[in-house]
């Protein structure tokens, strides 16, 4: 086996980013089957530990794997021709059940694809199985670990996703946000994290927790790998109407011109209210990302940002409780405490207040579209602390507001505290997402790459330089 | 927009004990019980929406998104 161009070596194919492995592969130097092969692999070899997948389709993978290999010539077509993507046990895969984590749904078998994994299927992707998500993606734990410490939780509710990409075990995986369900569970693991634009990527065959706040997105190890994945999954779709505005872009275009260094505005309240440990790994990166010629502005909200996540949990708890109002009628016993409990406050908050928090939302929208005027994007820590333990999912008080107003928010890591990995998140305005991706990639040049994890071990620390 | 105001502590306590009978009249009284400590956590969390004074707009933003 060689070295690949991209100066990784491609004799542990399963350390390789989708991009890096889309390219051994056009140059033929890494086989479908043999990538595929890889992986399962990894996942024998640590699943045991991490604990992040439903199901694997190891037979249905390496039949499509084989089949690809047959279809070389229309690889150039296929942006992510032979790269074995993980799903969030909430999308819809033919022939795969979609459990969301409710025993009920065990034997729950759709009949078709959802539109996204219908285009990842159409890019050449092969679908490997169905990734950890906690019942309904909503709070209650997972069984699934962090692979930086066992004792800490991966975050939630893309639990399996980001753990599964954080070890190796896929280079690319599908999660969902509706509160900080992408972003959070891809810091705390150390790996990269997209929630593009509200309405940009569709939500058809993807099983909801509140319509208004829904995002689907892609969890990876490089800004090319999530530029790529939202360049197949983006669009318009007719089954989901919050897409009839999609505004697409030429996102690998983006990555590959990153451009100047951006113009940063730093939300101090975040900084003030996040652990000071985070605060200051996630200052420390932006003062790295000045002296590299970045400027970094300051700004106080207006609102309470307490205020808009109250807002956001009310809107997820209405929402949810009109969308479960069927189930939890017949199958109450069967949910999750966190997810009953949910529901059953959700149904008792007065329809004024509901609205008053989409009122709140707005106004926050319209202050952070003022924001964003004189300024790239907006900078702030992805979560307030680093991963606790496994009794919950996290904090998502840092990453809800974004899901609120639907603008697009990225995470990226800057280093580990005490061998946990931490993420500066960045948000940029609506449909925004090509210029998000040309700050990022300018990002990841100037930051310093986490290490693998090292599963078992604690993991070591990594300054900023 | 103002921020909340006036005794949010009040307002959290009259909602709560309203989330409390509505939910022993939705979910029985067991389960009412069971949802205690969420049912605080909305109130306050609903208290600090209810204070929340925002000025009248004919054009309100999401009553007027279609």
């Amino acid at each position: 086996m060689e070295g690949t161009t991209d100066g990784v070596s491609a004799d542990l194919p399963y350390e390789l980013t989708a991009s890096e492995a889309l390219r051994a592969i056009r140059r033929r130097t890494l086989g479908v089957v043999e990538l595929v092969r890889a992986v399962l692999d990894r996942i024998d070899a640590i699943e045991p530990q991490v604990r992040a997948w439903v199901m694997i389709d190891r037979a249905g993978a390496l039949a499509r794997a084989r089949e690809l290999e047959r279809q070389f010539e229309d690889m150039s077509a296929r942006p992510l021709f032979g790269i074995p993507v993980g799903l969030k046990d909430i999308y819809d895969a033919q022939g795969l059940p979609t459990t969301a984590g409710f025993e009920p749904w065990k034997g729950r078998v759709p009949p078709a694809d959802a539109t996204t994994v219908a285009r990842l299927r159409q890019a050449g992707a092969i679908i490997l199985g169905k990734t950890v998500t906690t019942q309904f993606a909503f709070a209650d734990p997972p069984e699934t670990r962090n692979p930086w410490n066992p004792e800490r939780t991966p975050g939630g509710s893309s639990s399996g996703s980001a753990a599964a990409v954080a070890a190796r075990m896929i280079p690319l995986a599908l999660g969902s946000q509706t509160a900080g369900s992408i972003l959070r569970p891809a810091a705390y693991c150390g790996v990269l994290g997209l929630k593009p634009t509200y309405g940009l990527v569709s939500r058809h065959g993807i099983v909801p927790l509140a319509w208004s706040l829904d995002h689907p997105g892609p969890i990876a190890r490089s800004v090319e790998d999530l530029a790529r994945a939202l360049g197949v999954l983006a669009g318009v779709d007719p089954c989901d109407p919050a897409t009839r505005a999609a505004r697409v872009g030429d996102y690998l275009a983006a990555v590959r011109h990153p451009g100047p260094p951006p113009v940063c505005l730093r939300l101090d309240d975040f900084f003030a209210a996040a652990e000071p440990p985070v605060s200051s790994q996630v200052s420390d990166a932006l003062d790295l990302l000045a002296r590299h010629g970045a400027e970094i502005r300051h700004a106080r909200l207006v609102t309470d940002p307490r205020l808009v996540a109250d807002a956001q949990q009310t809107i997820m708890q209405v929402e949810a409780a009109e969308l479960h109002a069927a189930l939890h009628a017949e199958m109450a016993d069967h949910y999750a405490p966190r997810m009953r409990a949910l529901v059953e406050t959700g149904a008792l908050v007065p329809a004024t207040l509901y609205v008053r928090a989409r009122r709140v939302g707005q106004r926050f929208r319209a202050e952070m579209l003022a924001l964003l005027t004189d300024v790239d994007c907006l900078v702030l820590p992805t979560v307030s602390n680093l991963a606790p333990d496994r009794s919950t999912t996290g904090d998502r008080r840092f990453q809800a507001p974004w899901s609120l107003i639907g603008f697009p928010a990225l995470t990226i890591p800057v280093g580990l505290v005490d061998g946990l990995p931490c993420g500066l998140q960045v948000v940029a305005g609506p449909w925004q997402e090509e210029r998000l991706f040309r700050i990022a990639r300018w990002i990841e040049r100037v930051l310093p790459p986490l290490p693998t994890p090292r599963l078992g071990l604690r993991g070591g620390s990594v300054s900023m330089q | 927009m103002q921020e909340p105001s006036g005794p949010s502590h009040e307002r959290a306590a009259r909602i709560q004990r309203q989330l409390a009978l509505l939910a022993e009249l939705r979910w029985g009284a067991e389960r009412a019980q069971a949802l205690d400590a969420e049912l605080a956590a909305t109130a306050e969390m609903l208290g600090r929406l209810e204070g929340v004074r925002l000025a009248p707009d004919a054009a309100d933003p999401f009553l007027t998104s279609e």
